[in-house]
């Protein structure tokens, strides 16, 4: 049986509508990202789901038991805010036990576990200082460390790292696997973005506009997106349109690409670019076409290569960097068959959703 | 519109007015309280004025107790000296507030704190200081002797119970100024340096910077501090009582004289002048809310 | 340096009519054009702490007036408060001009109407009248105070506290409160120094029977005896004095403030 089972879920704002019926299942001890841009609904998902806003419509359940009617303090859900929200009038050794403390714990257990959990964040000794004089990474440790002392049974982070700076994020994703491998606490992550989405969890709902677009492994979204703005939201850019014939996927200048999937009639396909593999000399092979270079990025880690196919029709290539290439260059482009996916036009339900 | 905002939750829990039952419920002690004592003040007042009820009320309704208070030839004469007094001790104490705040606003703690020192001293207190101060025998008119100014006290200009009231106008200025400074202060501090810098980096001088950028930001705490200052002096007792002209009158010196004379008949009048200068003071707050509305529709607020 | 020289010159001024006071209060007939008192005396400060005088008696009953005020303005202020920072609602702009008209509009006929009413329950000359009017000007501004206090108070504060395992009650005790303390020792320092200086309201309610320190003041002022009356005026200022100073960090809070400037 899932841990939390939502169903139905319903939230108006002053007439517009945050989140439309909302069903999602997770289960016990899963690392779930809840993922869509600013404004879809996600936090306030947390937020009911945390018992600090109600929903109109629609259940939510812990391990079965119905949480509609109980309130936040009794939920064993904790939440952590996207500010952090230390309490400026307390230490942070009295921060991270006032979950203890609410519930009764006596003040000589208190400290002992709040000791205990300061050195599982890495912050030794910091149990005197105020929240004033923290880091913003410290900070957010000490956060994390306070709502997990009290071992909820579910997590909810919202937004944990949006406000870190970049060298930061990586180090706090380290840590948030880390204590979720070391306490075995389900947790929810809601991100907007999806790099973060990808690196930190199991499976990922995909949100626009309060609903559900797809829930999958974070593999099985960026290969096989249900529909283009799914797609473009994981970063896709390539979308170009298609006459189909079963396997013979025919390009608007006329050659032909063999995919995997068949189908008739006309379609946008999309693949990855970082997929695309660039040769300096014709290969004959399927699936490889002419095309020029007409604008080259260095980025550090990627060579990323805008490619002129026909008229209307361009594709970014991602490449490893070690090779350059010269605007104006004719090149060839590999797009592997295995990696074409498409969205079917005629078709009114995006591919592959998974209703659980 | 984002829902994830700034604030949490009850912010927005959806239009109508039930389910802002329970921001009214926590406004209803307040409410009830202002609503009861000084409306129902005002209710009891008006219905003395006119006669319906009261110490020689005949329960026969009539206006005659306004007749006589507009017929009374003090009456404009300690309107227009009240209004004299509310708006040029306002305008002053405006001004120079905001230069004081503008000074206070890159200086120390104590300077900030010296200057607020005097609030809570109680204005009864500072007209016994004024008195001391500026009356004829008072200090200042001895340090003039001493230096030679004057031959003796009745050299000294009259500045207290004169028929200019600048003792009165002094007296304010020393009370409101930093009263004003405080909040003005805490509007400016409020504002984010950076707009000043970036207009200065576009080339605007000091004094353009402060007119155009600061000035405007400072707006509403202007406003609403000058509101609160002219509605006090213009209903100020003991001052103008103490310090103030013997002829003419402020209004609420007028009502009070008329209220504790023991002529009892003077009663409604004193009272229906009261009654007047309280919508004189409601036409006020209206018409600054009015001032303001439009203000806020003509410019975007910072 | 010009910006030095002129803030030191205004608090010469502010504090130039404390000068007097404090000189004719230790002075026996001090007359133009001495610069000095040719005689000090104590006598007047004797005075003033003999129960003869009555003078202690107006400090305990302005005392008593003042802090039973301002608690009672808290009381109410705080969930009043609390509505107009945090939350939105139809008819806000027109409660909060609703909430200045005590402070703006002159209360001379408001009190006229309410020392009849008071007169006929029988209620006219108590400490009870003295304080229902005195919460009359309190009221607002402790409102306008919180109000500004809860604008600025982060209310993911409150839900943090709750997913930790707060109840509500707890939420207001150990996280609410510790945290808008400082707005309310501002507020109430407001009220306090309101109620305690308040003049004409407590005379109209008092009936002969209540009076405070204003009122003792303002009766010395109609007289002559200049060092008595510099002696009482000396004392009425150092409670409202002392309030000021404990609450002086308090004030340094300058959101609490600007709220003021908001209406």
């Amino acid at each position: 049986m899932s841990q939390l089972v939502l169903q139905n879920l319903t939230k108006h704002f002053l007439g517009a509508t945050a989140v439309q019926d909302l069903w999602l299942e997770v289960q016990a001890g899963e690392i779930l990202a809840l993922l869509g841009p600013s404004g879809c609904g996600k936090s306030t998902i947390l937020q009911m789901i945390a018992g600090v806003l109600q929903p109109d419509r629609g259940t939510i359940a812990l391990d079965g038991k119905l949480l509609n009617r109980v309130p936040p303090e009794k939920r064993d859900i904790a939440l952590v805010l996207q500010r952090g929200l230390l309490f400026p009038h307390l230490t942070v050794g009295e921060n991270v036990a006032f979950g203890l403390k609410m519930r009764g714990i006596n003040r000589a257990e208190r400290e002992e576990k709040a000791i205990a959990m300061l050195h599982q964040v890495q912050l030794d000794g910091f149990g005197d200082r105020k929240p004033s004089a923290l880091s913003g990474g410290q900070a957010q440790r000490v956060a994390l460390a306070r709502s997990l002392v009290i071992r909820p049974k579910l997590l909810l982070l919202d937004e944990p790292l949006s406000a870190l700076d970049a060298n930061l994020r990586a180090e706090m994703q380290d840590l948030i696997l880390r204590l979720q491998t070391q306490t075995g606490v389900t947790l929810l992550i809601v991100t907007h973005d999806q790099a973060e989405a990808v690196v930190m969890s199991q499976r990922i709902a995909l949100m626009f506009n309060g609903r559900l677009r797809q829930v999958d492994s974070p593999e099985r979204i960026y290969q096989q997106p249900s529909d283009e703005p799914v797609a473009q939201f994981m970063g896709g850019v390539n979308f170009f349109a298609i006459q189909a014939q079963g396997q013979q996927w025919k390009l608007p200048n006329g050659l032909v690409l063999v995919s995997q999937h068949r189908h008739q009639g006309a379609i946008r396909a999309t693949i990855r670019p970082e997929q695309i593999q660039v040769f300096t000399e014709m290969r004959s092979q399927n699936n490889v076409i002419p095309a020029t270079v007409i604008a080259n990025r260095f980025t550090g880690t990627q060579r990323r290569l805008t490619l002129a196919i026909a008229a209307n029709l361009t594709l970014q290539a991602w490449v490893t960097p070690t090779q350059d290439f010269h605007v104006g260059q004719a090149v060839w482009a590999y797009l592997p068959p295995e990696n074409l996916w498409y969205f079917s036009q005629t078709s009114a339900l995006p591919q592959a959703v998974e209703v659980p | 519109m984002p829902f994830a905002e700034r604030r949490w939750g009850l912010r927005h829990d959806g239009s109508g007015l039930l389910t802002h039952w329970r921001a009214y419920l926590l406004l209803l002690p307040v409410t009830g309280i202002i609503g009861l004592l000084f409306g129902g003040g005002l209710v009891m007042a008006f219905l003395q004025s006119i006669g319906a009820i009261g110490l020689l009320g005949s329960g026969q309704i009539s206006l005659t107790a306004y007749q006589t208070a507009l017929a009374n030839p003090e009456f404009l004469r300690s309107l227009t000296l009240s209004v004299y007094i509310a708006i040029v001790a306002t305008g002053l104490s405006t001004v120079f507030s905001i230069g004081l705040a503008i000074l206070l606003r890159t200086a120390g703690r104590w300077a900030s704190f010296a200057c607020q020192v005097t609030l809570p001293i109680p204005h009864l207190v500072g007209i016994v200081g004024v008195l001391l101060l500026l009356s004829p025998s008072g200090l200042i008119s001895r340090w003039l002797y001493a230096l030679g100014g004057i031959q003796s006290d009745q050299d000294f200009p009259l500045l207290v119970n004169d028929a200019a009231n600048i003792g009165v106008l002094l007296h304010f200025l020393w009370k409101e100024i930093p009263f004003m400074t405080l909040i003005l202060l805490a509007v400016l501090r409020g504002i984010n340096p950076a707009y000043e810098m970036q207009a200065r980096a576009l080339g605007a001088s000091p004094w353009q910077c402060f007119w155009h950028v600061t000035l405007p930001m400072m707006k509403s705490g202007i406003f609403s501090s000058s509101l609160i200052v002219f509605g006090y002096i213009f209903a100020s007792f003991e001052v103008p009582f103490l310090l103030g002209s013997t002829r003419p009158r402020t209004l609420p010196v007028l009502i009070y004289r008329a209220f504790t004379d023991s002529d009892l008949t003077r009663r409604p009048e004193a009272i229906a002048l009261g009654i007047i200068l309280s919508a004189l003071s409601m036409l006020i707050v209206v018409a600054y809310s009015w001032l303001v509305s439009r203000n806020y529709q003509s410019m975007s607020r910072v | 340096m010009l910006r030095n020289t002129l803030i030191v010159l205004v608090i010469v001024v502010l504090f130039l009519p404390l000068l007097p006071l404090l000189v004719w209060s230790f002075s026996q007939g001090w007359f133009f054009p001495q610069f000095i008192p040719e005689q000090w005396t104590f006598q007047h400060w004797i005075q003033v702490f003999s129960p003869a005088s009555r003078v202690m008696e107006g400090l305990v009953q302005s005392l008593a007036i003042a802090l039973t005020t301002t608690i009672l303005s808290l009381l109410v202020g705080l969930p009043a408060g609390r509505a107009i920072g945090l939350m939105e609602f139809p008819g806000k702009a027109a409660l909060k001009l609703f909430l200045l008209t005590p402070i703006i509009v002159s209360p001379l006929a408001t009190l006229m109407g309410m020392q009849f009413v008071l007169i006929r329950l029988g209620l006219n000359g108590t400490l009870f009248a003295v304080v229902l009017v005195h919460l009359m000007p309190t009221i607002p501004y402790m409102t306008l105070v919180l109000a500004s206090v809860f604008a600025n108070f982060d209310m993911g504060y409150e839900i943090q506290a709750r997913s930790l395992g707060a109840s509500p009650l707890q939420v207001l005790s150990q996280v609410t409160l510790p945290l808008i303390a400082p707005g309310v020792v501002v507020g109430a320092l407001f009220a306090f120094l309101i109620s305690w200086n308040e003049f004409l309201l407590t005379f109209f309610v008092s009936a002969g029977r209540v009076f405070t320190l204003p009122m003792v003041l303002f009766t010395l002022l109609q007289g002559g005896n200049n060092g008595l009356t510099a002696a009482v005026a000396i004392t009425s200022v150092v409670p409202g004095l002392l309030f000021l100073l404990l609450a002086s960090n308090a004030l340094q809070n300058e959101t609490t403030l600007a709220g003021l400037g908001n209406v």
